[in-house]
């Protein structure tokens, strides 16, 4: 399912068996968007893995996301998180969870919302 | 005499506010435009012959169940398009305050808790609400085809007059699937007959309200906002200096901006201001009741009756999260018309904007369902803030209007 909303990269490089690369969000020169949904696109180069998922909050707030994203695999090592929305300006964490052999490993990637346009 | 005048009523340049670029954006983010998102699940949204349908309907007493209540009861355009009541009053007494709803086609939901996902949608329920207009969709259909000028603009609209079934014997307005008996001894045919046309009413509704949010606001702070945004550097006496500190305050100190941004100067989200609940009011579920009732409404956008029922013009409700967040929160409402829309919150219960702004100064009491956001904390605003704080929201203010 595509919808048209803008789409932010999530580049996790390799943690173990090849050279480590530090993880990565790549956003679009507008920043994320405030109140209007948006999608990540996961790349993850040390394969396989169990699962991903992906959530959000604001740590200052105590509450996270109003949505309740969903992730779909795309390709190998690929997958596509919709449902993304930051609907109030400030401070944001975006978590990405990897689950491999039972274990999960989180990163988090700080995220800045203005209120104040791009 | 003329020097002394100007000196009184003009601020010295030395006391203006100047504006830098980041202030700069943030004005022009706010500014009124005439922008409106599609609607794609209602396909009469911007149909202007549906429009003047809508009008006519907003206006009319005869669809309410005593002949004397109509939309424009509660969201009178001269009172802000709101009631100035601290709880509304249809054909009862309710425990909610009436919206203002001359930007509500901007919003994502609808009512306080959210409870319905379309403007259309939203324009249905008051309809037949026992407290509200206390119709239903039988007999509000009957009436109107009874009327020649609805007839018309009906036909104009939809370019054929509803073919309803004839009236079961001993009813004539009660059937609705909330009231009367009779709705049950329809068959399926029937009813879809009855709603598909029902629904026709909420749209016209709907696109009606979409030209009253394009209409262009007057309000003093719009003004401001286009000038600073051509020219931040240059001393500005369009508003009152102390609306102008306001503002300064507003988006600063005040953290206001956190929940009431954008054009609408609300996030159309929900959030709980830790608030208890007043007195023979009921218990302040908010928006997970909202959710759940959305969720089940046959007029949400997913439904049958939507234009667009698709997963990709509803995503708002396939990524919609209910969980303990959400206890005890309320829509944001709007700030445009703040000061022609006392009283205030979701129950009424402030009668001023002092009130308002002295709450959140000091943020007294505690919720009695959920938990206070934790990004609310008290402002401390002195004397002098609160009055510019107040200047400021008095500058959203749009003179009173007849569409």
């Amino acid at each position: 399912m595509r919808f048209s909303a803008p789409t932010l990269a999530v580049v996790l490089g390799c943690a173990t068996a090849c050279s480590p690369s530090a993880p990565e969000l790549r956003l679009p020169d507008a920043g994320v968007p405030l109140n209007k949904f948006f999608n990540l696109e996961v790349t993850i180069s040390d394969l396989p893995v169990d699962a991903v998922a992906v959530d959000a909050d604001m740590p200052e707030h105590g509450h996270g996301m109003v949505t309740t994203p969903k992730v779909h695999p795309m390709a190998p090592g690929r997958w596509l998180v919709q449902g993304m929305l930051f609907h109030m300006p400030g401070s944001w964490e975006i978590y990405v969870d990897v689950l491999r052999k039972g274990e999960r490993k989180r990163t988090v990637f700080p995220v800045e919302v203005s209120a104040f346009g791009s | 005499m003329t020097f002394l005048f100007l000196l009184a009523f003009f601020p010295t340049q030395n006391s203006s506010v100047i504006w830098d670029g980041r202030e700069q954006k943030l004005a022009t983010a706010l500014a009124w435009t005439g922008e409106l998102s599609a609607s794609p699940t209602n396909a009469f949204a911007d149909n202007s012959a549906a429009a003047a349908l809508g009008r006519a309907l907003f206006f009319e007493k005869g669809l309410s169940s005593s002949g004397g209540i109509s939309c424009a009861t509660c969201h009178n355009p001269a009172l802000g398009w709101a009631d100035g009541r601290a709880v509304a009053e249809g054909e009862g007494k309710m425990h909610l305050a009436a919206p203002a709803i001359r930007h509500a086609a901007r919003s994502r939901w609808f009512f306080w808790d959210g409870r319905a996902d379309s403007l259309w949608a939203q324009a249905l329920q008051p309809l037949e609400g026992p407290l509200e207009m206390g119709g239903s969709r039988v007999g509000i259909l009957r009436w109107l085809m009874g009327q020649p000028h609805f007839r018309s603009l009906w036909k104009q609209a939809f370019a054929s007059l509803p073919n309803l079934p004839d009236p079961l014997p001993g009813f004539s307005r009660e059937e609705s699937p909330t009231q009367g008996r009779a709705w049950k001894w329809r068959t399926p045919a029937e009813r879809l007959q009855f709603d598909q046309n029902f629904v026709r009413v909420g749209k016209a509704l709907a696109a009606f309200q979409r030209t009253v949010a394009r209409q262009p606001t007057q309000s003093p702070f719009d003004r401001f906002a286009h000038a600073i945004s051509k020219n931040p550097r240059q001393p500005n006496f369009v508003l009152p200096v102390d609306a102008q500190r306001g503002f300064r305050l507003w988006a600063g100190k005040g953290r206001c901006l956190s929940c009431h941004f954008g054009k609408e100067f609300s996030d159309s989200e929900f959030h709980n201001l830790g608030f208890d609940v007043l007195p023979g009011f009921p218990f302040p579920e908010g928006r997970p009741g909202g959710i759940r009732a959305m969720r089940m409404d046959p007029f949400n956008g997913r439904g049958a009756f939507s234009d667009d029922s698709s997963w990709e013009a509803n995503e708002k409700i396939l990524y919609l999260a209910l969980d303990a967040h959400v206890d005890g929160t309320w829509k944001t409402p709007t700030l445009r018309n703040v000061g022609n829309t006392a009283p205030y919150m979701h129950d009424g219960r402030f009668q001023t904007l002092r009130e308002v702004v002295d709450f959140y100064s000091e943020l007294p009491g505690m919720a009695t369902f959920g938990h206070r956001e934790e990004t609310l904390q008290p402002a401390h605003f002195s004397e002098r803030e609160k009055t510019d704080l107040i200047a400021f929201l008095r500058s959203l203010n749009e003179p009173s209007e007849t569409p």
